[in-house]
């Protein structure tokens, strides 16, 4: 027998998410062609009609996302509906239609309700829509409501910077790469739902930050315990303090996460000043070059300005399209393609200088102000990129650099190692001193 | 590992049903009954009972199978859930121990104790799972 209806006012209706699954499913949800979400559980099958019984309850997404952190149990739902109740009866010869009555509160009461110990297992949900396969809710939301709406911009800054921090907290040394995306939000306000693909890591990243904001005098001890970069941390509370907004993140259901997290405007100026002179140094792996063979990087981007699609076998010395994935990774770091692999206008300024001379002073001015030279300055102590030790590539990438196993750190030591010394050759400072 | 069990299986079992993924079965499960001692029609297939049943294409070999439970608790909290007698208030608990010549179950068991047992042509399961659990 089918346990969804066919042919009723309810629409034409796609399971949702399954809630226990007895023999088939028996507490689920649905969604109609119109969107609109129904509670359903069974209520028995009438054998002397030959049907199976389902009460369905329309439900909204907010209350929905209250029964799954277990605020109230699934008989609430039927015994305060947000608008009514259904009987739903289906054959169990599929060929006749379903029939479906709307029930006053006191017929309600005469079905087969759930008891009242019966709660979402957050453990137990099967995900069965797209849309319903998220993990956190985000709210963006003004200090007051007097202020003007959150602009677009912010909206954009707050998820991008806040997935930075989340994700950079959720890395370890395996090949996993963690992530954090907006899956849908809802129009109209800034509740955005956000998906990931490491549930559980990313409920102890989100844990990480609420602890690391809490305690203000440790702060900067606990930024180096977690390997998290200060300026991220510092992005996300400037952008939440200078646009008055309190943020607030909430899990799906409470299975990892205990409690949801607040981020306010008015609490953060201590954090930001501890931040501000924090000495922590962090960069993320992306932002660290497997590639040193510069002149490839140099005619990967010159072929992207040409509006080259580029393939392994177009470019010499290359033989798979990891390696290709290699040097726009390296180009990527030094700010010349975007992550989507788009050029910057850097990477249009190379491609526009003519000799290799030139390209390489360039390039050597790029690598001093990029993430990684500035991150491995501030760890030398020292003001000019040129003043660092090639030398000191391991250590600088065992402190500072978080994600990466040992044999993937000493490749890329290697390479920025090689990339230090040829850019010093090519650094402007070293040119004047020759009297270039 | 099916192909190695030389089970008969019954003609309503598609060609790839019950799966290679599978072991001889054994172990000790639980079943909701509609009478103690149990007859052959409490381990119908799940197919037989539910012939318009839409299974997701991972569970469809489930279909063909008998479902059995591991974990008595599974049992216990579903007719809990669902207590009145259209639902499965009067199912009576039964239980016992698996054994090789009554088919074949998955070589991975479900976090939630959930077993499905292929049985094989012959096979009288109802002899075997007939311990009524009195709660």
């Amino acid at each position: 027998m089918s346990i969804i209806p066919q042919n009723t006012q309810l629409g034409k209706l796609k399971l949702f998410e399954i809630y226990d699954d007895f023999e088939g499913p028996k507490c689920f949800s649905v969604k109609n062609n119109l969107e609109q979400l129904f509670l359903v559980y069974w209520s028995g099958d009438l054998h002397y009609e030959s049907v199976t019984t389902w009460l369905y309850s329309p439900i909204s997404h907010k209350r929905l996302d209250e029964l799954r952190r277990q605020k109230f149990s699934i008989r609430d739902v039927y015994l305060e509906p947000e608008q009514c109740v259904y009987n739903i009866k289906i054959p169990f010869d599929a060929s006749n239609d379903s029939v479906c009555s709307m029930l006053t509160s006191e017929q309600v009461l005469l079905t087969n309700l759930p008891p009242n110990i019966f709660y979402l297992e957050p453990a137990e949900i099967e995900v069965c829509a797209e849309e319903a396969d998220w993990n956190f809710e985000l709210l963006i939301a003004k200090k007051s409501k007097t202020l003007s709406s959150v602009s677009t911009s912010v909206v954009t800054k707050v998820i991008n910077v806040l997935s930075a921090v989340i994700e950079s907290l959720m890395e370890d040394d395996t090949r996993e790469i963690p992530k954090l995306y907006p899956l849908t939000a809802t129009f109209g306000s800034f509740e955005v739902k956000l998906g990931t693909n490491y549930p559980e890591k990313s409920s102890v990243a989100i844990e990480q930050l609420n602890a690391l904001l809490s305690n203000t005098t440790s702060l900067d001890e606990n930024l180096k315990n977690l390997g998290l970069d200060p300026y991220k941390l510092k992005d996300l509370l400037e952008i939440v303090s200078e646009d008055t907004l309190e943020l607030t993140l909430k899990p799906k259901t409470y299975e990892y996460l205990q409690n949801h997290i607040s981020i306010k405007s008015d609490e953060l100026a201590p954090s930001i000043e501890v931040l501000k002179k924090s000495t922590a140094t962090f960069i993320d792996s992306s932002l660290v070059p497997q590639s040193s063979d510069i002149d490839r990087i140099i005619d990967v981007v010159c072929r992207k300005v040409n509006g080259e699609f580029i393939q392994h076998d177009d470019i010499e010395g290359i033989s798979s399209i990891r390696q290709v994935q290699y040097h726009t990774a390296a180009a990527y770091c030094l700010g010349l393609l975007n992550k989507n692999q788009s050029v910057t206008s850097a990477g249009r300024f190379l491609h526009h200088k003519e000799s290799k001379n030139a390209r390489y002073q360039y390039l050597s001015e790029r690598f001093e102000s990029s993430d990684l030279g500035w991150a491995w300055m501030k760890w030398a102590n020292v003001n000019n990129i040129y003043d660092v030790q090639e030398n000191t590539a391991k250590e600088f990438i065992k402190d500072c650099v978080k994600g990466l196993n040992s044999e993937t750190s000493k490749r890329r030591a290697s390479t920025i190692s090689s990339w230090l010394r040829i850019f010093k050759k090519y650094s402007r400072d070293e040119s004047l001193r020759k009297g270039n | 590992m099916s192909s190695s069990l030389n089970y008969k299986w019954p003609i309503e079992f598609p060609i790839d049903v019950p799966g290679e993924e599978v072991l001889p079965a054994s172990g000790y499960v639980y079943r909701l009954v509609n009478q103690v001692p149990p007859r052959p029609n409490d381990f119908r297939m799940h197919h037989l009972d539910n012939p318009h049943f839409n299974y997701s294409s991972k569970n469809r070999h489930k279909g063909y199978g008998v479902s059995v439970w591991s974990k008595l608790d599974s049992l216990v909290r579903a007719k809990k859930r669902y207590s009145a007698p259209e639902q499965f208030g009067n199912k009576k608990i039964v239980g016992g121990e698996l054994c090789h010549s009554l088919g074949a179950i998955p070589n991975i068991i479900a976090n939630d104790g959930h077993v499905t047992l292929w049985k094989t042509v012959g096979a009288e399961p109802h002899l075997h799972i007939c311990i009524e659990e009195l709660l």
